[in-house]
């Protein structure tokens, strides 16, 4: 069964299920993120970048959702925490943008079938998405430009293909979510005794409630846990009376075995509810918020009105009365209540039209159909497996400066002498030069050696003399790169062509 | 003027719109029937037994537009007088051209709605009550849906800190509902008000989206009578930034908040006030608001019906995401 997180990384799968039982309507979206090593900029910290855009028209914040086969996580604490990403809500949320992003119908089959998905994106050709990410970043060596088009990079250049990709599908709340620190309320009868069949409620900014039977006063208080840190007050409006409502209030009252039972919060400070009495049973009660705002932690914003302090746990901690209520209230803004993981693959294929980016994922079983296991590897002079799970990696064979004198040839600085063409199809990145065990691949993660560029020819030359080198295909290379990293076969041997490293290597 | 987005700005206006400042440069002459259509985008999911389940994906609606013409002077002689600096075409250059500047349906333009008016600051005249409506005397048009910060009042001291929905609005005053127990036959000198758009409390990161009041409706309790009203609101897209006036509990605010741009924050689409830290409520905000659309049609039929006359029986345009 699928499993469904909310934006905090609990599994609300039940309630979720419940919800869409009782909901005759439901808002939703996609959510697409795909991750990748910054290439475009001299990156000393090997920093990832978290793609994250969605097809809904609001853009959407969550802190953890399901990345691998189990389990939600932080994706902003992969990496050792070396993660550009889009935190334009706070940077302790990843922002899903709006992009014109569609996707082909997800199918899924028992056994070993691959099941590839196509995404189509209506790419802005120009806007500068890695900006935005990473700040402005000086003119490129090649291509010379100060702002790579997504649509060259992916499609012309080839540099986001083997990355990780998931989709997710967003469920908004249908009603006005309760938040910590939002105003909840309850109907009693005189002792304070929440009346049979009722929980507490959210009131938010207001509504209009009937008191129900047996019931003949409201309660209103916050939802927090503790309460001894508040600060601030709401002036609420009851049938046209102003009442306030002190953030340390809580909504009812609790003696354990004495008075609503079922209903158990610990003392935290909290002071006894705001009353309004003298109602009768079937009854409106209006209730509109007036002025005022309410914080969470003695004088510290955020300051908030009666909704609450939005993104903040939706019920407040498992000791909050908000545990226990309900939520009655259209929501005016969708809200994210939870993802599920719908897709996970890599960037199988990207080809771009006129006006759009296409990209082929390949799901994760296409890896398992894809890749050989040889038991014997027929090349002359060795008999190693072609695929090592951590290719050797040196900055020695190649160094700067380097001149750019076409789309695919450099001229590197030999860093030790080398025969003509003995660097031919090993694999060259820009990264500045990392400790070895960064290289091994770490699951989930795009692999370090992406975007990789492919050899074609080298010159000879001895160690610090010119030579020229030929690629496969166009490459990029950031301005002043700290290091050049030649892919090889075992590091400190003489480098050579099965040091490929496999392009799943980090999946 | 400087709106959020540049992006040309379609000139035109509906019939009995009147000149101010939501109205830029317009092409004279159209007329009735214009149209104005909301979209959405649910999917229905119905099973055999009839009962249903809505997926709904757009938190905010896209709106169709179309006008109609019925002359458009082509005549050198008679320019429109809207333009502080006389511009060489006539009515019928200017709208075609504007048509074919946006290559049809190709480039996008910002356009204006009547009701994007951006409220203001106001000393009333004079202020009765008779029963719970309270009728305040202004010298201006202030748009129904609207809001108004009453302060000021030295009687119905009550009015005073008061944020209330402008129920009725004429040239000369406009009426408030506000149920008190001292509501009925006062009279107030004067006082003071302010009218715009009401606009939410702030979250936890002091960002409030900056929305506009497309409606509302009355909560219509089964077997009840209405008890509150539901205002309906969407994201806006664009604004005019030097029209734009933030109120904190009835001050202006000069500075602390900048306006993030539309669809950049969440989970609110369209533009959002940041602050620096929490105004105090209720926040309200007086500005001119604008739709991204483009054309509908890539071909455009304008009539030469008379020597110097032309008319254009449907001009269709629609809104477009940021």
């Amino acid at each position: 069964m699928r499993v469904i997180y909310d934006p905090a990384g609990n599994d609300i799968s039940t309630t979720m299920q419940t919800s869409l039982q009782n909901n005759r309507s439901v808002f939703m979206a996609n959510l697409y993120t795909f991750m990748h090593r910054q290439f475009w900029k001299n990156d000393t910290a090997g920093n990832i970048v978290i793609w994250s855009f969605t097809d809904a028209d609001i853009p959407l914040a969550l802190q953890q959702l399901q990345l691998f086969a189990s389990g939600a996580s932080n994706p902003l604490t992969l990496n050792n925490s070396h993660v550009v990403y889009n935190q334009s809500s706070g940077s302790s949320y990843i922002t899903y943008s709006p992009e014109k992003i569609t996707r082909g119908k997800l199918s899924y089959e028992v056994g070993l079938v691959a099941k590839d998905v196509e995404v189509t994106w209506y790419i802005d050709d120009t806007q500068d998405y890695f900006a935005a990410l990473s700040g402005s970043y000086g003119t490129l060596q090649t291509p010379a430009t100060s702002a790579l088009s997504m649509k060259q990079a992916m499609a012309t250049y080839r540099a986001f293909d083997d990355c990780p990709f998931w989709i997710h599908r967003g469920v908004f709340f249908a009603t006005q979510p309760i938040w910590d620190g939002s105003l909840l309320g309850c109907f009693t009868d005189g002792t304070g005794q929440i009346v049979a069949g009722q929980t507490p409620f959210l009131i938010a900014n207001g509504g209009t409630f009937i008191v129900p039977a047996g019931a003949n006063q409201l309660q209103m208080g916050m939802n927090d846990y503790p309460y001894s840190d508040n600060s601030g007050a709401w002036v609420m409006s009851v049938n046209a009376s102003n009442v306030t409502v002190n953030s340390t209030c809580a909504p009812y009252v609790y003696t354990a075995g004495v008075l609503n039972t079922a209903f158990p919060i610990p003392s935290s400070g909290q002071a006894a509810p705001v009353v309004v009495s003298g109602l009768t049973a079937g009854q409106n009660v209006l209730i509109q918020y007036v002025s005022g705002t309410c914080g969470l932690h003695f004088s510290s914003p955020p300051f908030f009105g009666p909704i609450g302090a939005v993104n903040f746990a939706f019920s407040g901690s498992s000791s909050s009365p908000g545990q226990y209520a309900v939520s009655t209230i259209p929501t005016s803004t969708p809200v994210l209540e939870g993802t599920s993981l719908m897709y996970r693959g890599f960037i199988r294929k990207t080809s771009a039209a006129a006006d759009s980016l296409s990209i082929t994922l390949g799901s994760l079983m296409q890896i398992l159909q894809d890749t050989q296991f040889p038991t014997q590897l027929i090349m002359p002079g060795n008999r190693d497996v072609q695929f090592i799970p951590s290719p050797g990696v040196s900055s020695a064979y190649l160094t700067t400066p380097l001149t750019v004198t076409s789309p695919v040839s450099v001229t590197f600085k030999a860093g030790s002498t080398l025969t003509q063409n003995q660097l031919q199809d090993c694999w060259v990145t820009f990264q500045p030069s990392l400790p070895a065990n960064v290289w091994a691949p770490q699951s989930g993660l795009p692999p370090v050696s992406t975007p990789g560029w492919r050899i074609m020819s080298n010159t000879a030359a001895a160690s610090g003399a010119n030579t020229n080198v030929t690629f496969y295909d166009p490459l990029i290379i950031p301005a002043s790169p700290a290091a050049v990293n030649v892919f090889t076969q075992t590091s400190g041997s003489a480098p050579g062509f099965n040091a490929v490293p496999p392009p799943e290597n980090s999946l | 003027m400087s709106l959020t987005t540049n992006v040309p700005v379609f000139p035109g206006f509906i019939p009995d719109q009147v000149g101010g400042a939501a109205v830029t440069y317009p092409v004279r002459s159209p007329t009735w029937n214009i149209k104005k259509t909301p979209k959405w985008n649910n999917v229905r999911h119905q099973a055999v037994n009839g009962r249903m389940l809505v997926v709904k994906y757009w938190a905010n609606p896209l709106w169709d537009f179309e006008l109609a013409y019925g002359y458009i002077k082509d005549n050198p002689a008679d320019q429109a007088a809207f333009y502080p600096t006389p511009i060489p075409y006539t009515d019928y250059q200017i709208l075609s051209g504007f048509y074919n500047g946006m290559q049809g349906g190709g480039n996008e333009f910002a356009f204006t709605p009547p009701d994007s008016v951006v409220g203001g600051t106001f000393t009333t005249s004079a202020v009765s009550g008779t029963s719970n409506y309270w009728t305040i005397y202004v010298n201006n048009t202030l748009s129904a849906g609207l809001y108004a910060i009453l302060s000021g009042f030295t009687t119905t001291t009550w009015l005073n800190g008061q944020i209330l929905p402008i129920i009725r609005a004429t040239p000369t005053y406009i009426v408030v509902y506000y149920v008190h127990a001292n509501q009925a036959l006062v009279n107030e000198a004067a006082g003071h008000v302010i009218a715009g758009q009401s606009l939410a409390t702030p979250d936890s990161n002091n960002n409030i989206p900056l929305i506009n009041t497309t409606g509302g409706y009355p909560t219509l309790p089964l077997g009840g009578t209405p008890t509150v009203t539901n205002p309906v609101t969407e994201a806006t897209q664009l604004i005019d930034a030097a029209s734009l006036s933030v109120y904190a509990n009835g001050t202006l605010v000069g500075s602390g908040y900048t306006i993030q741009p539309a669809d950049s924050i969440a989970p609110y689409g369209g533009l959002v006030l940041n602050f620096t830290s929490a105004p105090s409520s209720p926040v309200m905000a007086l500005f001119n608001y604008y739709y991204l659309c483009r054309f509908s049609e890539d071909s455009q039929e304008f009539e030469n019906f008379m020597t110097g006359l032309w008319m254009c029986s449907s001009l269709k345009f629609e809104q477009v995401r940021i």
